[in-house]
């Protein structure tokens, strides 16, 4: 039904220099409706994500915001519309083959393989991160507990796995679901910093969903708000709070 | 010195684990192998000893694809119907020894599962069902009149031309070898290790780039190898018998049966699983069937209800309760120093 890639897309050589997006866009969601039955769970969602930024992803309970990464990371197929990675098709693709291309994630509530051990976790997915497992593990904050039992792990630290699983893939984009869900404030300043140096240190792209937005501004000041599976702001995330919109969505009449 | 401890190695098994390990994995293989060589000194009916090898390695083949991969194959026969007819076809058709017969069987049951392998893309009942129905269509298409010059239809096989009770008997010993190093193969392997974060989670494996169809597709076709052997070698043993014979949903049924109350997932238990139940069936199952069944009704519900991981997990909880009480097993892992 869609082209592969069309060839007349403009790419980044034909635009003027210096006009902002495109050359540097590593994902672009484009016009992505997806539907369950007859709910309308996204609704022509847009996005775009420059290489090596920020992207905060805020919207009520339901908002379409998990479908978003759903979607992204080839778990669900849109119903309309395409997801393109360095300006290539890959809505459609399996995870596995996503996961090889750069896209990788986690979950909401995380979701280690029990039975396994932390090392083993980690030797399930494909590699291609330039650090070592055990670097990785330092990085994440599991550093020493290799040899443990993933069901034996703390729920924070089962969050700092399944991270660490996604970062040995060697990703570019990573798409991070409510991380702070559950958390302590001492955890969650400690995971903002590990966010903070996978942008700084290992350049990856971050598309952050988060209900906490003490959380959140951590780590971004972009952010884009979802409503009922559409986008409803687009900015700097102090102006989304001052937007009567949002306010209006976040904390009703 | 503590310090220096800490970090890295940790993370890697000690050299005297190692060869723990290896040692185990060596006698899981030779113990049985060896047992079933020494067995026809103990007792002379081969043609129960090889019946009894064939069910450890169906219990094996039900281990690697339901231990492996949660599906549970009720079609499983099929497998096992497909080898028997290839090795007759082997023999009567391109001159084949008994040997090659019996690889070639193996074979024909590789092809069943390549054709099958788009079953694989469906889930618990489904593929228990679509599995059977596939095995019934094969059996139907194997005795088809219409198929008379191939594989004699409906009138039987006939493989006497190269029967041989201790060439049979020394095959299947064998075989019953080459399915427990697949098992510990497996275990050991990286396919193992991809296979076991499937059957845990298919979509977090997938995240991780795991490609889930190609690695079930793995197990499915190395569990066929072994009912494919398994069939060859019976009929070899047999010599002569009709499609329902090898064809009977009841050999998908005892495999199954052996290797939970066994206990899949584990080396030995489907071993120890098809060995004692095959011969409670010798016992009474043959001349008082109605007790048998009753008897087999009563093992499945007693492992489900208490007991899935069968008689190795017994075995597993008596050892560490063991441990517990002499104050070694059931604590942290070694070497594990607290996270954070």
């Amino acid at each position: 039904m869609f082209a592969e890639q069309a060839p007349s897309a403009p790419s980044a050589e034909t635009r003027p220099p210096g006009e902002a997006g495109p050359g540097n866009e590593l994902l672009v969601v484009d016009g992505v409706t997806k539907l369950f039955g007859p709910l309308r769970a996204l609704d022509e969602v847009s996005l775009r994500v420059n290489s090596g930024e920020v992207l905060g992803l805020v919207g009520p309970n339901g908002s379409g915001k998990t479908t978003v990464i759903n979607v992204i990371s080839g778990l669900l197929e849109p119903t309309s519309g395409e997801v393109r990675l360095n300006g290539q098709r890959v809505s459609g693709l399996a995870p596995h083959r996503l996961a090889r291309k750069g896209i990788n994630r986690t979950f909401q509530i995380p979701k280690p393989f029990p039975e396994l051990t932390v090392s083993e976790n980690l030797k399930v997915a494909v590699h291609a991160s330039r650090l070592a497992d055990a670097e990785i593990l330092e990085l994440v904050g599991l550093g020493g507990g290799a040899e443990r039992l993933a069901s034996e792990l703390t729920a924070s630290d089962q969050k700092r796995l399944d991270l660490a699983r996604a970062l040995v893939t060697g990703p570019r984009l990573l798409l991070v679901d409510e991380l702070g869900a559950g958390l302590s404030k001492s955890e969650l300043d400690e995971l903002a910093v590990i966010l903070r140096r996978l942008v700084a240190e290992l350049g990856i792209t971050l598309l952050v969903v988060e209900h906490l937005l003490g959380f959140l501004e951590q780590v971004t000041d972009k952010v884009t708000v979802l409503n009922a599976g559409a986008i409803i702001f687009s900015g700097v995330l102090s102006e989304a709070l001052a937007d009567p919109t949002v306010i209006k969505v976040f904390i009703g009449e | 010195m503590p310090n220096v401890a800490a970090g890295a190695s940790g993370q890697r098994a000690t050299s005297a684990q190692i060869w723990r390990r290896r040692a185990i994995d060596l006698a899981s293989v030779l113990v049985p192998t060896v047992l079933f060589a020494l067995a026809r000194t103990v007792d002379s009916n081969l043609l129960l000893l090889v019946s009894i090898m064939v069910y450890v390695v169906l219990a094996q083949g039900v281990n690697v694809i339901y231990g492996f991969t949660g599906y549970l194959p009720f079609g499983y026969v099929g497998f096992f119907g497909a080898g028997a007819y290839g090795a007759y076809v082997a023999v009567a058709h391109l001159g084949a020894n008994a040997v090659e017969a019996t690889a070639l069987g193996g074979v024909a049951a590789v092809l069943v599962g390549v054709v099958l392998i788009p079953l694989l893309r469906l889930r618990g009942a489904y593929f228990a069902i679509a599995s059977l129905a596939a095995a019934l269509a094969l059996s139907s298409i194997v005795s088809n009149p219409a198929v008379t010059s191939v594989t004699n239809g409906p009138y039987g096989a006939d493989l006497t031309r190269v029967f041989s009770s201790g060439g049979s008997y020394w095959t299947a010993v064998v075989i019953v070898a080459l399915a427990m190093v697949s098992v510990v193969a497996l275990r050991r392997s990286r396919l193992g290790l991809l296979l076991r974060a499937v059957r845990a989670d298919q979509v977090s494996a997938s995240c991780a780039g795991v490609n889930v169809v190609a690695a079930r597709t793995g197990a499915w076709l190395l569990s066929a190898l072994l009912a494919g052997l398994a069939g060859a070698v019976y009929a070899w043993s047999i010599s002569v018998f009709y499609p329902t014979a090898v064809f009977d949903t009841t050999i998908s049924l005892f495999a199954i049966v052996f290797a939970l109350f066994g206990g899949v997932g584990t080396v030995l238990g489907p071993v120890v699983g098809a060995v004692v139940l095959y011969y409670v069936y010798n016992a009474i199952g043959v001349n008082d069937p109605q007790y048998f069944q009753l008897i087999f009704g009563v093992v499945i519900v007693i492992i489900a209800l208490f007991l899935p991981g069968g008689l190795a997990a017994l075995a597993l909880g008596a050892r560490r309760r063991l441990g517990a009480r002499r104050g070694l097993g059931g604590a942290q892992p070694v070497g594990g120093s607290d996270v954070r």
